[in-house]
């Protein structure tokens, strides 16, 4: 399989237009230059090299954000989206169009973004040669008193560019962006929008409407994703976003869905039972939760089940030399309905799903890495934050252990990679070969990328979630593990309720994602289409089986209570008494 | 099992502006940028400033329900006969449902207490409370921008900031104790009422003390 890496990101924007994107005119990156001691050569690459997505980025968002006739929101902002995938350059082209604008506005260019992302930033504005000077690079967490000191001294600045805009979608973010003292907004992220709320937000922004006008329109139409879609192709056709992103770099494999046991099904019918029985005598509070926890139960139910069926995988993948990203839910569940078998009658405990993996595998000698999830509520509720950075820790700790190639610990506890006399990082295989990972930390987990030939191939064993977001992050982090080779996916299912919710929620959350247009996507909606066509059917065929088994049984039952029945005295009227 | 969502006014809204002179609400929503500004501190993550600005806002309209009343309720002293004062007497009554400000602040522990003790019958409640207080809330935020001509959703535009917040049972009480004649409002009382029920038959201990 070739490397897509290797060559330039899809235009999703060019296909979506039909090729006709029209071209920017005036090359805005031609004035910035590397300051007077800095090697150019990284920033004349992106000016004039055979890659042209940052230089075509950079152009298309100034182009659009300096043309007057752009539309407006209510603020009286023009803004502009490069919703461009991971590894296409985003972060250097935040940085050069701030630069750009700067020169070009001669007014000084604010790029903000969370805290702990502003050092990164600045590392890239020293990778291009280039110097700080007429960028305010403000984490969006001081924007605040940063602006009250703006305000004071009169400041205005020629651009708002915010990097990883996905932050967006938090109330607070969106206020501190809008009091800027710029006219115009450039956000960049790789994921903007994951539901109807976050792309009506950014909607507004680029079509110059309000975000209630937004929704009412998309509202109007009768296929959702299909206006969404529409809406798109037009504002890239208006040039107001631009998208590129790289394929999915390996496979997908098909779709096997497991049926699931007797047993299985009678749990099944117990937990929808009891809960309606719970349900009946609740308040409308409780019947929420409850709601909520049958799901909890049926889904560690139906995993449960599976916990077999991904050992031997996880053993066939090292078998072949091959690591291992398992993914699942990790929710320990005590019953409210079932209860075990011994006299005490307890609830019954399952263990989450990826607990039971980890003693499973265990048990049979293999080491794990294992991501724990943070608390509930953890990352917003101060009190839980000292938990959380515990937490996180551990999880670094144990990421670093899954990781190939050479490190030591330096003073501070940090992890320092070791690099040969070329300053190339040196191969040695991971402590680990298989990790396991929370769909709850998805997004979250310790990215630790490794980049090795030698490294080995990975597989993605997942099992489904109803969070189209967190399967995406998922797979998008697991694949870009190992950048130097394919990663190959296993969606592991069976066709319990709780699988054919999970399938169903989480093609449609994949669906309104693919219908902004990210081809990477394609291969995970054609396989949980499949997965849930199978999982209903297989479902359906089976429950009509039950239904005819029964039938027939209480026929048999009629027949054989007839045969046993004395014969009846038949009255003069015929009727049997 | 969803809640009460139809826009539906039992009687007309109830407006203080015209008695007192003075938009109470109008007032605090000029007053808001400031107070929550104060309470922002930069060392925090943003998922910890918006828990901090969430808050700060449900205290903001608490507080400014409070003095609603008590402005009326100076004005009931000095208007006696007013031809409104059976209105304003009704409305003051609304004070007996009034939890005090430390309610907004023990939401914390109730939450992290439930959160603990899932397989406890009071825990399943106060977060099926929460779950089904952020669907209302949703609704009534999708609903307001629509609908600033009226007090009620003039006082969520203006007020909530764009967030249901972090428990939004609290911005949702005040609203509802506010606009009662709006057929959303009684359930959220009800249920707040049948969690303090149960947290006073089986756990008395998470309502004592301050934070």
């Amino acid at each position: 399989m070739e490397n897509p890496f290797n060559r330039p990101p899809i235009d999703v924007s060019a296909t979506l237009v039909e090729g006709n994107l029209p071209r920017w005119e005036k090359d805005y990156l031609a004035p910035v230059a590397a300051s007077c001691n800095a090697k150019p050569r990284l920033l004349d690459s992106l000016r004039t090299g055979e890659d042209p997505t940052i230089r075509d980025g950079v152009n298309m968002a100034l182009s659009h954000l300096l043309n007057p006739a752009s539309p407006k929101d209510s603020s009286g902002r023009t803004a502009f989206l490069v919703h461009d995938g991971t590894g296409t350059g985003k972060s250097f082209q935040a940085i050069l169009a701030a630069k750009a604008m700067a020169l070009e506005t001669e007014e000084p260019a604010l790029v903000t973004t969370r805290a702990n992302l502003i050092p990164p930033l600045m590392r890239d504005l020293e990778r291009l040669g280039l110097d700080g000077s007429q960028i305010n690079f403000v984490a969006i967490e001081q924007l605040g008193p940063f602006l009250k000191e703006a305000q004071a001294r009169r400041q205005r600045f020629s651009v708002t560019v915010v990097d990883e805009a996905q932050d967006c979608r938090i109330p607070e973010v969106r206020r501190v962006l809008d009091a800027v003292p710029a006219t115009k907004q450039l956000f960049f992220s790789a994921t903007p929008f994951h539901n109807i709320s976050e792309y009506c937000y950014f909607a507004s922004k680029l079509l110059g409407k309000s975000i209630q006008e937004v929704k009412a329109e998309l509202s109007s139409k009768p296929d959702l994703h299909l206006a969404v879609s529409e809406q798109i192709k037009q504002l890239t056709a208006d040039r107001a976003m631009v998208h590129r992103e790289f394929p999915f770099f390996g496979s997908v494999l098909p779709p096997e869905v497991w049926p699931i046991n007797a047993e299985s099904r009678s749990i099944e019918t117990n937990l929808v039972e009891g809960y309606a029985r719970l349900m009946k005598d609740s308040d409308l509070p409780r019947r929420r939760k409850l709601a909520e926890d049958l799901d909890s139960e049926l889904n560690a139910a139906s995993d449960n089940t599976k916990v077999g069926e991904v050992v031997r995988r996880v053993f066939d993948a090292l078998s072949q030399n091959r690591k291992v990203i398992l993914v699942g839910d990790d929710i320990p569940v005590a019953s409210r309905i079932l209860r075990d078998g011994d006299a005490d009658g307890l609830p019954r405990e399952m263990p989450g799903f990826l607990s039971a993996l980890r003693a499973a595998m265990a048990a049979s000698g293999v080491e794990c890495s294992y991501i724990v999830d943070f608390p509930r509520g953890s990352d917003a509720i101060p009190a839980l934050a000292d938990e959380r950075t515990a937490v996180a820790d551990q999880n670094t700790e144990q990421m670093g252990r899954f990781i190939d190639g050479a490190y030591r610990i330096n003073e501070n506890g940090q992890r320092v990679e070791i690099r040969g006399a070329d300053n190339k990082a040196i191969y040695a295989p991971s402590q680990t070969k298989v990790i396991l990972l929370p769909y709850a930390q998805a997004a979250g987990w310790p990215e630790l990328n490794q980049r090795f030939e030698r490294a080995p191939e990975v597989s993605m064993i997942m099992t489904p979630s109803a969070s189209a977001d967190q399967f995406i992050q998922a797979i998008g982090r697991g694949s870009r593990r190992n950048s130097q080779g394919p990663t190959e996916v296993a969606l592991i299912a069976n066709d319990s309720i709780a699988d054919c919710r999970r399938l169903r929620e989480l093609l449609k959350g994949l669906e309104f994602i693919a219908a902004t247009g990210s081809p990477a996507i394609a291969p995970f909606v054609r396989l949980t289409a499949e997965c849930l066509d199978k999982a209903t059917t297989q479902r359906a065929v089976r429950d009509q089986r039950l239904i005819q088994l029964q039938k027939s049984q209480r026929m048999r039952s009629a027949r054989i209570l007839d045969a046993r029945r004395p014969p009846q005295r038949i009255s003069k009227s015929g009727m049997a008494h | 099992m969803e809640p009460l969502n139809a826009n539906h006014l039992n009687e007309p809204v109830f407006d203080s502006e015209p008695l007192l002179g003075i938009g109470v609400w109008e007032e605090a929503s000029k007053s808001l940028d400031a107070a929550v500004e104060a309470a922002k501190d930069g060392n925090f993550v943003l998922e910890q400033q918006q828990y901090l600005s969430d808050l700060t806002i449900d205290r903001h309209l608490h507080v400014t329900l409070e003095r609603e009343f008590v402005l009326l309720d100076h004005w009931l002293r000095d208007n006696r006969g007013h031809l409104e004062s059976p209105k304003v007497a009704s409305f003051l009554g609304r004070r007996e449902q009034f939890a005090p400000l430390s309610w907004v602040d023990r939401q914390e522990r109730l939450f992290l207490w439930a959160s603990k003790h899932e397989a406890d019958d009071l825990a399943g409640s106060i977060l099926g409370w929460r779950l089904i207080c952020r669907e209302l809330a949703n609704s009534l935020l999708e609903w307001a921008p629509g609908n600033q001509g009226d007090l009620r959703g003039r006082m969520i535009v203006r007020l909530w900031r764009g967030s249901l917040g972090y428990y939004p049972q609290n911005r949702l009480r005040t609203w509802a104790l506010r606009f009662l004649e709006d057929s959303r409002a009684p359930q959220v009382l009800a249920w707040e009422g049948e969690i303090n029920r149960q947290i006073l038959e089986t756990h008395p201990e998470l309502l004592a003390g301050g934070q």
